[in-house]
């Protein structure tokens, strides 16, 4: 009751604040691309605060499971905006593709927990990179962020990354192939992690935690959009960065607060009690050549090599905060 | 005065190589007005070619084919093909009603037809059974809603392409008096072609006997039995036997040669 | 094929391996959670019915596959009686017909993205694609099968073209027709959410896709049931339309599975 009386309050209290000619009239419509993870609550809370709303804008989401349709679609101008984690980004980038960051999305944590895991059978004797030689790991997707915190685990826990074979796995059947002994090890993300330890806890556990092990604080994912929609609309981004990084201030003031795990349950649908187990990312609004930078050398460590234009060109002002 | 005039008709049909295959060389032929003639000729010499041209269904080659005096290139209204398949002509998602209806609906709209249906089906001896599909039907009331079709459309002349052939003995000689009573009673042109000598004596007054591919008129006989015909009694004149053997010897060395 | 609902060992089967579902995930034989016990799946899927959510999907879903229906049946018709009547036609466009059909249509669904978008312009063309080939060569599979001397009896009543195509050689082809949307009916459904799951926010695609990454086993086993039993609704109901339609094809014990 006092939740909804609040939010009441708040969203009077945004009225004020609206520029009074958008109001009502003409909302400008922005598909966004999103994937149904923890990541894009400062987008759903700005949605259902209305703070797009509130900006002249009508924000249409559109999940997708992965990067499969993400990017593509963004670059075909099915979407305005598109979430998508840095590696993909920044590997379309190298292929020419004008991809502009408009606000950051996550990041890892500097200590445990992580929004990464990697899992093992209990007794199966790994816990190391070391012991995966020779052995399968699951990622979701080869050449993400997922696979290169993985991999970087692995040579930072003393073993070859060239030595352990990638398996494509996506999230939800991870669990079951790990206890089924079909995979060796798994980097998983969260709610994946949570999950993996609720049903399966007793043949299940953690024996890792890619980001902060490796690269503590380092960039998760963001929004892109295309730089030919940012040069010719950029006050239109502008607005939706505004409405964006409200939304992260909601959610960012109540990280330990049950309305977040609510909200966030209302959009992925993941019971609310597996919620409580998860480990939340930081809400960053920007995003900065020197964490881009720092992925870029671990992504050419990994061999993702090439020429990558200046990582400061690629930011929009909306994400030089 | 003849009705039907086939002058010098020649069928040649493309082949896959070679040369085209010649069906049919130089045929003429005339039925006259009311007339009834019978074309006879071993299998496979052209006589359902001769037919569907003379019907306007198949372009002739050479020469050229009269109904009613006017050169045709297209079905006339005056003639009306009756097919050997009824199982093929009739269509099978129609009740026999609509079936003989179909004859006429393009010109009289469905009601109509559906009038005039109903009086042909009387006049084949098949009043009652308009709301049955063709395939709950036997194979000789089948062949009797295909000909109360025709005459659904009143043609001047009925072409007939072995009609009885497909149904057993007896419906024969039933369908044979049938078509003579409507042909005497309308007062018909009919060209009908068979491979039955029989049939041919019963029910024509002319009898063209064709040859061997290329086909052409081998002989053309006048019947002389008088009218009308029982098609049991017919049989069993002296006349009918003669004409029988002349006609049997004729067809048999022609198809030994 | 019958059509009469009588219990049969079939629905027996039916019922034990539903009994063994229940039973093997209470016992945890498969130690897993994401098998979930049967009663466990029809709890959620009579929450989500009662919401409204599934009911709303489900029609989303039927509505695309339906109008892709529609559209690619028309298609193929149109086409295969073209394809058949002109022979000019089939020579010119059959090669890239045959090019395309062998594809399989999930891996055309990223390109059309592309072209035709997330919502459902793109989800419609993707079942009316998938419809248009089997219906397409049925239809040139019932008009070669059109008996010579059926259309002869129209032309020689002088009946024109147009009206011969009609009243002729549509009815003789209509049961190659219903053929193919028959073989095209299961493939559309499966078409239609598989373009539902890879992207845009419709359909009982997408809430697989949400379930199967909210970690909610029962919901996911619910929609298999729901889809399980559309399939089969489905094709009777068609069976019983087609019955209807072309009771005289079947009275005449034919068949036009190609």
């Amino acid at each position: 009751m006092t939740q909804i009386t609040r939010r009441a309050a708040l969203t009077l209290a945004a009225l004020p604040l609206a520029a009074p000619p958008l109001l009502g009239q003409n909302l400008t419509k922005l598909r966004v691309s999103v994937i149904p993870v923890l990541d894009v609550a400062p987008l759903h809370a700005a949605i259902r605060e209305g703070y797009f709303a509130a900006e002249g804008i009508e924000i249409d989401t559109s999940t997708t499971t992965g990067g499969a349709t993400g990017l593509p679609g963004l670059i075909a101008g099915q979407f305005q905006v598109t979430f998508s984690n840095t590696v993909s980004i920044l590997l379309g980038v190298r292929e020419g593709l004008d991809f502009r960051f408009v606000s950051g999305a996550s990041r890892g944590a500097m200590t445990p927990p992580d929004i990464f895991a990697v899992m093992a059978k209990k007794g199966s004797g790994i816990r190391s990179g070391k012991d995966l030689e020779g052995k399968r790991i699951a990622s979701n997707t080869r050449n993400n962020i997922v696979w290169l915190r993985g991999m970087a685990w692995v040579e930072k826990t003393g073993g070859d990354w060239h030595r352990v074979t990638t398996v494509e796995v996506p999230f939800p059947q991870m669990a079951d192939a790990l206890a089924g002994g079909r995979i060796d090890a798994a980097i998983l993300s969260e709610p994946f992690v949570a999950g993996a330890l609720a049903t399966h806890g007793d043949t299940l556990e953690r024996i890792g935690w890619p980001i902060s092990e490796t690269a503590p604080g380092g960039t998760n994912a963001q929004y892109v959009a295309m730089k030919d929609e940012l040069n010719a609309h950029g006050e239109v981004f502008d607005r939706f960065g505004r409405a964006l990084h409200r939304g992260v201030d909601w959610v960012n003031a109540r990280l330990t607060d049950p309305v977040l795990l609510e909200l966030i349950a209302g959009f992925s649908r993941v019971p609310i009690e597996r919620l409580r187990q998860v480990a939340l990312p930081a809400y960053p609004k920007g995003v900065t050549p020197g964490e881009l930078d720092d992925l870029l050398v671990s992504m050419k460590h990994f061999g993702m090599t090439g020429t990558y234009p200046a990582t400061s060109s690629l930011i929009f002002r909306t994400a030089a905060v | 005065m003849d009705f039907l005039e086939l002058n010098a008709v020649t069928k040649d049909f493309p082949s896959r190589s070679g040369p085209p295959a010649r069906v049919m060389d130089g045929v003429s032929l005339a039925v006259r007005q009311g007339e009834f003639m019978a074309v006879l000729g071993p299998s496979g010499c052209g006589k359902s070619t001769l037919l569907q041209m003379a019907a306007g269904l198949l372009p002739v080659s050479a020469g050229e084919v009269r109904i009613a005096g006017r050169r045709i290139s297209a079905p006339p209204p005056e003639a009306v093909y009756v097919f050997q398949q009824y199982t093929r002509s009739l269509l099978p998602w129609r009740n026999v009603r609509d079936n003989v209806g179909f004859a006429v609906e393009h010109r009289l709209g469905r009601r109509r037809a559906r009038d005039v249906a109903e009086v042909q089906l009387g006049q084949v001896g098949l009043a009652g059974f308009g709301d049955h599909f063709p395939w709950q039907l036997s194979g000789g009331m089948q062949q009797r809603v295909a000909i109360a079709r025709a005459l659904a459309a009143e043609p001047a002349m009925l072409l007939m392409d072995e009609p009885f052939s497909a149904v057993d003995a007896l419906t024969r000689l039933d369908l044979q008096a049938l078509i003579l009573d409507i042909w005497t009673r309308r007062q018909l042109t009919v060209l009908l072609v068979t491979h039955d000598v029989e049939e041919a004596i019963t029910l024509a007054d002319r009898i063209a006997v064709l040859t061997q591919r290329p086909a052409s008129v081998a002989q053309l006989l006048e019947v002389g039995i008088a009218r009308p015909r029982d098609p049991v009694t017919t049989r069993e004149l002296p006349r009918f036997l003669q004409l029988r053997h002349q006609l049997l010897n004729t067809l048999l060395a022609r198809h030994e040669a | 094929m019958r059509l009469s609902a009588r219990p049969s060992s079939g629905v027996v089967l039916v019922a034990c391996l539903l009994l063994l579902w229940e039973v093997s995930a209470r016992l945890d034989w498969m130690h897993t959670p994401n098998w979930p016990p049967l009663t466990d799946v029809l709890v959620a899927l009579a929450h989500d019915t009662l919401t409204g959510e599934l009911p709303l999907l489900v029609g989303g879903t039927l509505w695309r596959m339906a109008a892709g229906l529609a559209a690619g049946g028309a298609a193929g018709v149109v086409v295969g009686m073209l394809f058949a009547t002109l022979p000019m036609t089939a020579r010119l466009f059959g090669p890239m017909v045959e090019l395309v059909r062998p594809i399989p249509i999930p891996a055309v669904i990223p390109p059309l993205v592309l072209f035709l978008g997330l919502d459902n312009t793109m989800k419609v063309t993707v079942v009316a694609l998938t419809v248009f080939f089997p219906v397409l060569t049925n239809t040139m599979q019932g008009v070669a099968a059109v008996e010579a001397d059926t259309l002869a009896m129209g032309r020689t009543f002088g009946i024109g073209p147009l009206r011969r195509a009609l009243r002729i050689t549509l009815p003789a082809v209509l049961p190659y027709i219903l053929a193919g949307f028959r073989v095209s009916l299961a493939l559309a459904l499966v078409v239609a959410v598989v373009a539902e799951m890879i992207a845009g926010e419709q359909g009982i695609g997408h809430y697989l896709v949400m379930m199967q990454f909210a970690g909610r086993a029962p919901e996911i086993y619910a929609t298999v049931l729901v889809l399980a039993v559309l399939g089969y609704g489905l094709n009777r109901a068609f069976l019983v339309m087609e019955h209807r339609t072309i009771h005289w094809w079947f009275a005449m014990g034919r068949q036009a599975d190609g």
